[in-house]
């Protein structure tokens, strides 16, 4: 079974700043999520795979096609949800929804009206004047409702109160109940990340840090709080990341090492090893 | 089938849930022949990720408890209770031989070891 | 094909809404022109010019909106998208002959201005004027965008303007002079303008396709 996402040495470069190379592989039926600082190219990669934009160096295969490819066969298997929503402003959420019925052909109307009913989303208002969480709403909505096989969404649950992102949680993991669709999604709302995906990837200055199955992260890492004498035994290999105050100090380990160490967070992962990294 | 996950537990999550299938199996709340959610339906539940659930699953059929037909979903297997009960016949066996050898060395014979099995057994009753 | 009027007909809804102000003046303008006659000719002529730039206009709303952007992501594709502005063009520009051609006769018949003031005949030219502007504007557009070129913005309103305008000076200056050129110029001003039009297509489909966003 081919990937959902393949990735291999991408390089994408920009005045100031270069993506790559990059490596990534998204197996089918399974969840991946993109985690990273602002800036740090989520969005790029994102717009790479979507062919929004075009790599310098390697390839990208989306669903065993080339990412490149302008096939309406496969941008019909694709859901996406833009940083930007890019709906009209103008208009209101059935006439978006009549606007993109004829941009794919499995479109399915009654779906997007239910979807659009259970989000509440008014239906006489403009989108422009929709909140910044309606907003995102209707773009999963729309995304949902041309059943595609792969969702690849950057940011799908920025601006939307903790209830919204329940609803939106439950709604993708209904949709992998199906063993033959995947998901891709950038979050800095870790928490979020944490339940559902299956996989992390880990971007930071335009190269993987970090990549693997969520648990297999989670089971090589821990968190260790100690006082400073306790902390400072530790074997140097093991110290991924140190916290030092006056009270005590935290240390992100490698369980390898300690045993004894607490479970850590994906916003504690990446704090750790990005704000608080020890050198190599 | 009713698993309840800890996150603060020190024991990763696919272990609590094949530990907690094994002793529902063992106390027959989950009977011969039943059907368990598929992995993905409670990955969905538990809000934990399919690889998870896939691992327990995988365990627990490595080990004999369940089985998985495909198309079909995951049932508990046929004599899965006896395979429990084993498997903690097996572990008392192991503790209670562990038990002698540390009792001879101390000097203490079966009958001394059955009174201190008995006085440990009263608080409880 | 059905895909692409699907997309114009989502144009002309987002123009209708967005615009309003542009059609309150296609529509003042006549008036004046009906109730003061022929010294406000000018001004009723810029339908043409007027209808034919709401083409440029959509272009403006969906990139501010990211549409342009998001619609790549679906299955219209970047030729359709491309296209359906063309079809918006020459739906506006045409549609503001219309109302050229229409206000002439009115003017006609309410005996304001006779109908030899030229004005149904000027729709034609001025039509194709603004279409040749546009074909060189629109590869412009779709290539650099409309936010980031402000003063190209106002260089193309000029030229769509002045296309306009233009023909329906030497038009109008020509008739005068020699009759005769009227049909010549009835027939190669068409096929200029078509010929035009279809290469800037061309050149704009092709564009639209290499651009990364």
């Amino acid at each position: 079974m081919a990937d959902a996402i393949h990735v291999n040495g991408l390089v994408k470069k920009f005045k100031h700043f270069t993506l790559g190379p990059v490596d990534l592989a998204l197996p089918q039926g399974c969840v991946m999520g993109l985690i990273g600082e602002n800036g740090a190219g989520k969005s790029t990669l994102i717009n790479l795979l979507l062919g929004l934009k075009r790599p310098d160096e390697g390839s990208i295969e989306i669903l065993g096609q080339p990412a490149q490819s302008d096939s309406a066969a496969l941008r019909q298997q694709i859901g996406v949800v833009l940083d930007i929503p890019g709906f009209p402003s103008v208009m209101r959420a059935a006439e978006i929804g009549k606007l993109l019925s004829a941009g794919f052909p499995g479109w399915d109307g009654e779906k997007f009206r239910s979807l659009c009913e259970e989000f509440s989303l008014p239906q006489k208002t403009t989108f422009g004047n929709y909140s910044r969480g309606m907003k995102m709403k209707l773009s999963i909505a729309a995304a949902l409702a041309h059943d595609p096989k792969l969702l690849i969404l950057d940011e799908p649950t920025g601006g939307l109160d903790p209830v919204a992102r329940d609803e939106i949680l439950d709604l993708f993991y209904n949709f992998i109940q199906s063993p033959d669709r995947s998901i891709l999604l950038s979050s800095h709302i870790l928490s979020d990340l944490e339940k559902i995906c299956d996989y992390i990837a880990f971007l930071h200055e335009g190269k993987i840090l970090l990549q693997g199955e969520k648990d297999g992260l989670k089971e090589t890492y821990g968190l260790l709080r100690g006082s400073r004498s306790e902390i400072d035994a530790l074997p140097e290999e093991a110290v991924k990341g140190l916290r030092k105050t006056e009270s005590g100090d935290e240390a992100l380990v490698l369980r390898r090492y300690c045993p004894q160490a607490e479970p850590v967070t994906l916003e504690e992962l990446m704090v750790y090893l990005l704000r608080y990294a020890k050198g190599e | 089938m009713t698993i309840i996950i800890q996150n603060t537990s020190p024991l990763p999550i696919y272990e609590q849930i094949t530990r907690q299938v094994r002793a529902q199996i063992l106390s027959g709340e989950l009977k011969e022949g039943e059907m368990l959610p598929s992995v993905r339906a409670l990955a969905r539940d538990l809000r934990i990720s399919v690889i998870t659930t896939r691992r327990a699953y995988d365990e627990l059929e490595r080990e004999g408890y369940i089985q998985t037909v495909a198309g079909k979903g995951s049932f508990v297997g046929a004599r899965s209770q006896d395979l429990v009960r084993e498997e903690n016949l097996r572990q008392i066996e192991k503790l209670l031989s562990e038990a002698l050898k540390l009792g001879k060395a101390t000097g203490l014979g079966v009958k001394e070891l059955s009174e201190m099995l008995a006085l440990l057994d009263e608080p409880e009753n | 094909m059905k895909k692409i009027w699907a997309l114009v007909q989502g144009d002309w809804l987002n123009l209708w809404r967005s615009s309003k102000v542009i059609f309150g003046m296609i529509l003042l303008y006549e008036v004046i022109y009906l109730l003061a006659g022929e010294g406000w000719i000018f001004l009723s002529v810029l339908s043409v010019a007027l209808g034919g730039m709401l083409s440029y206009t959509s272009l403006g709303y969906d990139e501010r909106s990211g549409w342009n952007r998001f619609i790549l992501t679906t299955a219209y594709s970047r030729k359709d998208y491309v296209l359906g502005k063309y079809l918006v063009a020459l739906m506006g520009t045409i549609g503001g002959g219309v109302v050229l051609a229409l206000v002439g006769l009115i003017a006609d018949l309410t005996g304001k201005v006779p109908l030899e003031s030229g004005l149904v005949l000027m729709a034609g030219p001025m039509a194709c004027g603004t279409l040749i502007s546009l074909s060189i504007v629109l590869p412009l557009a779709f290539y650099f965008g409309i936010e980031k070129a402000r003063l190209l913005n106002m260089l193309v309103i000029f030229l769509i303007f002045a296309g306009a305008g233009g023909m329906a000076g030497v038009g109008g200056s020509a008739m005068e002079e020699f009759p005769s050129l009227i049909t010549g110029l009835n027939f190669i001003l068409p096929v200029v303008t078509v010929c035009l039009l279809l290469l800037s297509g061309f050149l704009s489909v092709r564009i639209y396709q290499k651009r990364q966003f």
